[in-house]
């Protein structure tokens, strides 16, 4: 009898069909390209599985789906996936057209491919592959399919509290994960919370003519002052009033595992194009501070004249964009009304407008799901598993693990060389076909099975 | 003689028609009775240098450009810009204002003066440029290949307005300006935003450079930038005070705006507004400005920023000033391109001169005169007023209302005719 790992191989070719399926059609969420034929498509295709799928189209949002896997126990694993992608632009650096998947050298290049259309196929695959094995799942399976992942996933929560019931699960695992430059592979815990904000200073009520700066302070200068009073140049400490108030420091066992992991500061420096980190720090000090500590970037300015040469102009507006990361338990909108203070404290007349709010969320290290993931992640694949306690980067997990109250861990297909959001996004065949026998292995471990 | 000249698109920022026009406006003097030649340079639009003979030799220098603004946008003109239209007493036309309609009025004031028994009282020079509006870019070269014909004892400037009251001002000077591109390059690429927490963008970093330039009191903090201010004279304060020519109230409405620069009111503020340097952030560009959000940190951030300068800073020793300060502040990596460049002039207020002509022009028009001693604006007159060392008096044919640089452009007839008087006058007093 064929083992699960030989069956998985046979389920890898028709899986890839389905992805080519998957990725040749546009999705793109920014632009809002085929993002209605995608969502249908996935529906078709959770369907064809054997899956009882809700689709539920919220006003002026894109659809989300939860497909429902009967099994033998009512045990249930929740999937999180998107089916919209970035927009491809620049199309021309592209070795082959974006939407026109292409196999060579052992890969499949196409937008989607990796972030994340091919998740959410190996995941699927195994799914199949199990039916196959087993007649049955052996426990429930669910899957929640967003299609704005790429712009915030911004009704996300929305959806999340109107299908908390058809939702429920005691598990969930997100949508993504990559093997690393030494090929282990990463399992990744959490996420940092955003409160995005859009700053605008009207200073006068017209452009003036700049002669006039001796004595009007122009939009262009305040904006300066507003954006430099937000942050230290020294430590890059955030100097907003109550800004650290609500950070929850990380726990021993948190630091324990950040510690573990790989960290090649001087790689790293060498990929961000600097020499220096902010402080100057180094080491696992600067390893601490990428996971653990909120921060504070300006993203966009915008006043005045910015063509060529010089034109004397004193702006009236400026415009700015900042990005604030936010670590558990800070809470975005809060944020917002602390940095509103704070320009009021300086005298500044900013206006402050929250355009994305996310909450951080990180899963409890000890709770048995993750060494049950891990576990079976490292028997599966043969590889050594590193876990990061929380992501630097954002995602929506604070709204479902709170209103589902489950672990979440985050394993997939990807690997260190994906460009998910770049030209030539692509992964490897031999990942898409272990993705599937791990994701497999996992439900399987998570019923129960041995 | 003005609507040939506003027929004439003689258009500096496009190029258009730059030596047809020069040629006219030399013409213009060889019929009024002057000598006139055209100086060329590779470069640049040519210069006309008239020279009209007097009684006695001493030299009156009239400065005007033949140039003018583009006439974009055309649909909001009531009347063509290129030829002057006459309208409800107003000569309308592109360069009526600014600065053909200046220049018209003095040649027809020689003209006159030449009619009468005794002729022209003085000697008289004019110095024509083609570039004053793209920054009088060539005049300096100009003035120096042209030194030894440009000898005179003192200068009028291109142009002077009326004032809302009625009052015709006199203008003894102007700032001197010092514009500066700031570019950081922070990164080699662009990064997505959660790397903020271990790496300085360029936004943030060049917003903290820009910040650093000025406290919000006003005070400029780059260490030797006020050493070479020279203090406004006695004379100088005493007449802005008399000129009364900022109306505080007004001002405030007109821009909506609650406080100056350091809490400043009343005289303070006309007097900072005239007499104190200046650093302005004309413009600031980083990342991403569209609509909604991207999470990016990104790479380069450039800014422009207007200093305006006053007597004696050199914008030279400004920039110079400048990367020292940015240096010292940690921004090593922010390069500076300087723009315009210019120093500031003021003519002194005790020359007889400028009594003179504030006499004349009182006394021909009935008006009350305004003498402003500086702008707070920007000119070339430092180009002129620095190298053949005269006083130099702005004063001409203008309204508050000319719309200069704008559609519908124009002059009030009566203004025109009044200034041809004045001119005259100012040309018998300054003789006398």
């Amino acid at each position: 009898m064929p083992s699960l790992k030989d069956l998985a191989r046979e389920h890898t070719g028709p899986a890839l069909e389905t992805l080519r399926t998957l990725v040749g059609q546009p999705s793109v969420a920014a632009t809002g390209e085929g993002i209605a034929e995608c969502a249908a498509l996935v529906r078709r295709v959770l369907e064809g599985a054997g899956a009882q799928v809700t689709v539920r189209a919220h006003d002026g949002a894109a659809p989300a789906l939860v497909a429902d896997f009967a099994g033998a126990s009512d045990r249930t694993l929740l999937y999180y996936n998107h089916y919209d992608v970035q927009p491809p632009e620049p199309i021309d650096e592209w070795t082959s057209p974006p939407f026109e998947p292409t196999i060579r050298e052992g890969k499949m290049f196409a937008r989607g491919v990796a972030d994340n259309k091919g998740d959410l196929t190996t995941r699927l695959a195994a799914v199949r592959l199990l039916q196959q094995v087993h007649g049955r799942l052996p426990c429930r399976v669910k899957f929640f399919v967003e299609g704005e992942e790429e712009i915030g996933s911004i009704h996300f929560g929305d959806y999340v509290r109107d299908l908390a019931g058809p939702l429920r699960a005691d598990a969930c695992i997100w949508e993504f994960g990559q093997r690393d430059v030494k090929e282990r592979l990463q399992i990744n815990l959490g996420i940092k919370g955003i409160c995005y904000v859009e700053l605008e200073v009207v200073a006068t009520s017209r452009d003036l003519h700049s002669s006039l700066g001796a004595i009007v302070d122009g939009a262009g200068t305040q904006m300066a002052w507003a954006l430099a009073s937000l942050k230290d140049p020294k430590t890059g400490r955030v100097l907003v009033d109550g800004f650290y108030d609500k950070v929850r420091a990380p726990s021993p066992r948190e630091l324990d595992a950040a510690r573990a992991l790989p960290f090649d500061e001087a790689e790293l420096k060498h990929q961000l194009g600097i020499d220096r980190f902010i402080g100057g720090l180094t080491g696992f000090d600067a390893l601490r501070q990428l996971l653990f500590q909120p921060t504070c970037t300006v993203c966009g300015i915008e006043s005045g004249y910015v063509g060529k040469g010089s034109k004397t102009v004193l702006p009236r507006r400026a415009r700015a964009k900042v990005d604030f990361r936010l670590v558990p338990d800070q809470d975005p909108q809060e944020i917002a009304k602390l940095v509103d203070s704070h320009f009021a404290r300086l005298g500044l007349r900013v206006t402050v407008t929250v355009l994305g709010p996310e909450r951080a969320y990180r899963t409890n290290l000890d709770d048995p799901f993750v060494s049950l993931v891990a576990k079976t992640a490292r028997d599966a694949t043969s590889r050594e598993v590193t876990i990061s306690p929380t992501s630097a980067g954002t995602g929506p997990m604070y709204d479902l693990a709170h209103t589902l109250g489950v672990p979440i861990v985050s394993i997939g297909g990807g690997y260190w060389g994906s460009r998910s959001h770049a030209p030539d996004e692509n992964i490897r065949l031999a990942d898409f076909e272990e993705t599937i026998y791990m994701m497999a292995r996992v439900i399987e471990r998570f019923a129960g099975l041995p | 003689m003005l609507d040939r000249l506003v027929r004439l698109p003689s258009v500096a920022a496009q190029g258009q028609g730059l030596p047809e026009t020069a040629a006219l406006v030399r013409e213009l003097f060889v019929d009024g009775g002057g000598r006139a030649e055209i100086y060329s340079r590779a470069d640049g639009a040519p210069v006309v240098l008239a020279e009209f003979a007097g009684r006695s030799d001493r030299t009156l220098l009239f400065y005007n450009h033949y140039d003018v603004q583009p006439a974009e946008p055309l649909g909001d003109w009531t009347a063509p810009p290129f030829q002057v239209t006459v309208r409800n007493g107003q000569i309308m036309g592109r360069g009526t204002g600014d600065n053909k309609g200046d220049l018209v009025t003095r040649l027809a004031a020689i003209h006159t003066l030449r009619e009468t028994a005794g002729g022209l009282p003085c000697r008289v020079l004019f110095l024509v440029e083609g570039e004053e509006e793209i920054g009088s870019v060539n005049l300096a070269a100009y003035i120096h290949a042209l030194r030894d014909r440009l000898h005179g004892d003192a200068c009028i400037w291109e142009y002077g307005d009326r004032d809302p009251q009625d009052r015709l001002h006199v203008l003894a000077g102007c700032k001197g300006i010092c514009y500066v591109e700031l570019e950081l390059e922070a990164i080699p690429h662009d990064l997505h935003s959660s790397f903020g927490a271990i790496v300085n963008g360029a936004a943030t970093r060049l917003a903290w450079a820009v910040a650093g330039l000025r406290d919000a009191g006003g005070r400029i903090r780059i260490p030797g930038f006020y050493d070479a201010v020279r203090p406004p004279s006695a004379a100088a304060t005493a007449a802005a005070r008399r000129s009364s020519f900022f109306d505080e109230k007004e001002f405030r409405e007109f821009v909506d705006v609650r406080r100056f620069i350091g809490g400043l009111t009343g005289d303070a503020a006309a007097d900072a507004l005239l007499f104190e340097p200046t650093c302005t952030v004309c413009g600031f560009e980083t990342g991403y400005t569209g609509s909604g959000m991207k999470t990016v940190l990104p790479r380069r951030a450039r800014a422009k920023i207007d200093f305006r300068l006053v007597p004696d800073q050199d914008p030279e020793e400004i920039v110079a000033l400048l990367r020292a300060h940015l240096d010292r502040e940690g921004f090593r990596d922010c390069t500076i391109t300087p723009f315009s460049r210019e120093r500031a002039f003021r003519t002194d207020l005790a020359d007889p001169f400028v009594q003179t002509v504030v006499d004349a022009a009182g006394a021909a028009t009935g008006r009350r005169v305004a003498l402003v001693p500086t702008s707070a604006g920007t000119g070339p007159m430092h180009v002129i007023g620095g190298p053949l060392r005269m006083p130099i008096l702005s004063i001409g044919t203008g309204y508050w209302g000319s719309n200069i640089h704008a559609p519908d452009e124009h002059i009030r007839m009566a203004d025109f005719e009044e200034t041809i008087v004045m001119i005259a006058h100012v040309l018998e007093q300054f003789a006398a």
